[in-house]
């Protein structure tokens, strides 16, 4: 099963790709605390997420997840259920 | 241009290193670039349209700003205008309309007359939108036709049956693309095939919006914006055709060099042949 640890850096090389800087995660992080983080890049790394985990996130889980943390672990679950 | 743009496109990839590639192409010196100014009426999001537009018309040498209208307002702007389009002058307005953006469809009862008239008056409502955008700013307009309706409520009937949906929405795009015919300013955007060829099941993501308002699948939006910018490179001329003639494996099949006239696959009545020979064609 991947480790929470494991998504939370992929998520970190997700979102540097998409804002094309580096940018360093933390369970704790907010994405809404993230620098110019705006609607377009929650769209863009939703569809990045489910297609790199085959996953699909609802439609709760994506107003729910506020923090790396909480949307690490639905990955992590979905992942083990597969 | 660059590979990253170039079919068959990586939509991820593209999406995922956007900013990457956008700086990429401005910082290309030997470009001479056109400035344009395209205006986006939001019939749905639009913001991530006009971000991956940007990339492919700066991969064709032409360097865009865009105004957007607010959410669902492309009916607003276009009949009632706002000072900032005004001030805008736009060189192209894209009318960012689907099938969520159609209100009224035929109620179950409604008889032929009704069902028409209520055709024309749907119509009515966009050549309005055309003509006003035509008097006012007298520029280049691109709109979309619509993609077919996500659900048959009438299963196979739906496309026959006056009450259908599917029916409503082929009478509509019918009715656009005639319009068009004789009005040489009013450059349609297929969405109606571009749906088809990926799939509606793929483009049609209520998820998406219920969550982002986006009238398709946002992994599709770089393609979306792709088709758009097909039609704004061949409003500035941009456009080259080039025709490109092979005979091995291409009008048939072998290479003759190698298997002898004798030996190529070419012809009717072979299925190998007539499949190069199709493709060629086409």
């Amino acid at each position: 099963m991947i480790s929470k640890q494991t998504v939370i850096e992929a998520l970190s090389e997700i979102i540097s790709d998409m804002k094309d800087s580096r940018v360093i995660l933390t369970a704790e992080t907010k994405f809404a605390d993230i620098e110019e983080w705006d609607s377009l890049l929650q769209m863009t790394l939703l569809v990045v997420v489910e297609q790199k985990y085959g996953i699909q996130i609802p439609i709760r889980q994506i107003v729910q997840s506020e923090t790396v943390q909480e949307l690490a672990e639905f990955i992590c679950n979905e992942e083990g259920s597969k | 241009m660059l590979k990253e743009l170039s079919a068959p496109l990586d939509l991820q990839y593209i999406q995922r290193k956007r900013l990457q590639i956008r700086k990429q192409l401005l910082s290309q010196s030997d470009v001479q670039w056109l400035d344009k100014r395209i205006a986006v009426l939001a019939g749905s999001t639009t913001q991530d349209i006009v971000a991956y537009l940007e990339l492919f018309l700066l991969d064709n040498g032409i360097r865009p700003v865009f105004y957007e209208s607010d959410y669902g307002m492309y009916f607003e702007d276009a009949i009632y205008g706002n000072a900032t389009l005004d001030a805008f002058h736009p060189d192209i307005i894209l009318i960012h309309t689907s099938v969520d953006n159609i209100r009224d469809w035929p109620s179950a009862d409604a008889n032929v007359i009704e069902v028409s008239e209520l055709l024309d008056q749907t119509f009515a409502t966009y050549i309005s939108i055309w003509e006003s955008l035509r008097h006012k700013f007298r520029c280049a307009l691109i709109q979309n036709n619509f993609e077919a309706p996500f659900y048959r409520v009438l299963g196979n009937a739906d496309a026959s049956d006056i009450h259908g949906h599917t029916y409503f929405v082929n009478e509509l795009n019918m009715r656009f693309a005639k319009y068009a015919q004789t009005h040489s300013d009013l450059h349609l955007h297929d969405v109606h095939w571009l749906s088809a060829s990926v799939g509606l099941d793929r483009w049609a993501n209520r998820k998406h919006w219920h969550l982002y308002k986006s009238a398709m699948d946002i992994s599709l939006t770089p393609l979306y914006s792709q088709s758009v910018s097909f039609i704004i490179k061949s409003i500035f001329g941009l456009n080259k055709k080039a025709l490109v003639l092979d005979l091995d494996n291409t009008l048939w099949g072998g290479v003759v060099g190698e298997v002898g006239q004798e030996g190529i696959l070419i012809g009717a009545g072979i299925g190998e042949g007539e499949a190069f020979l199709n493709s060629s064609v086409t």
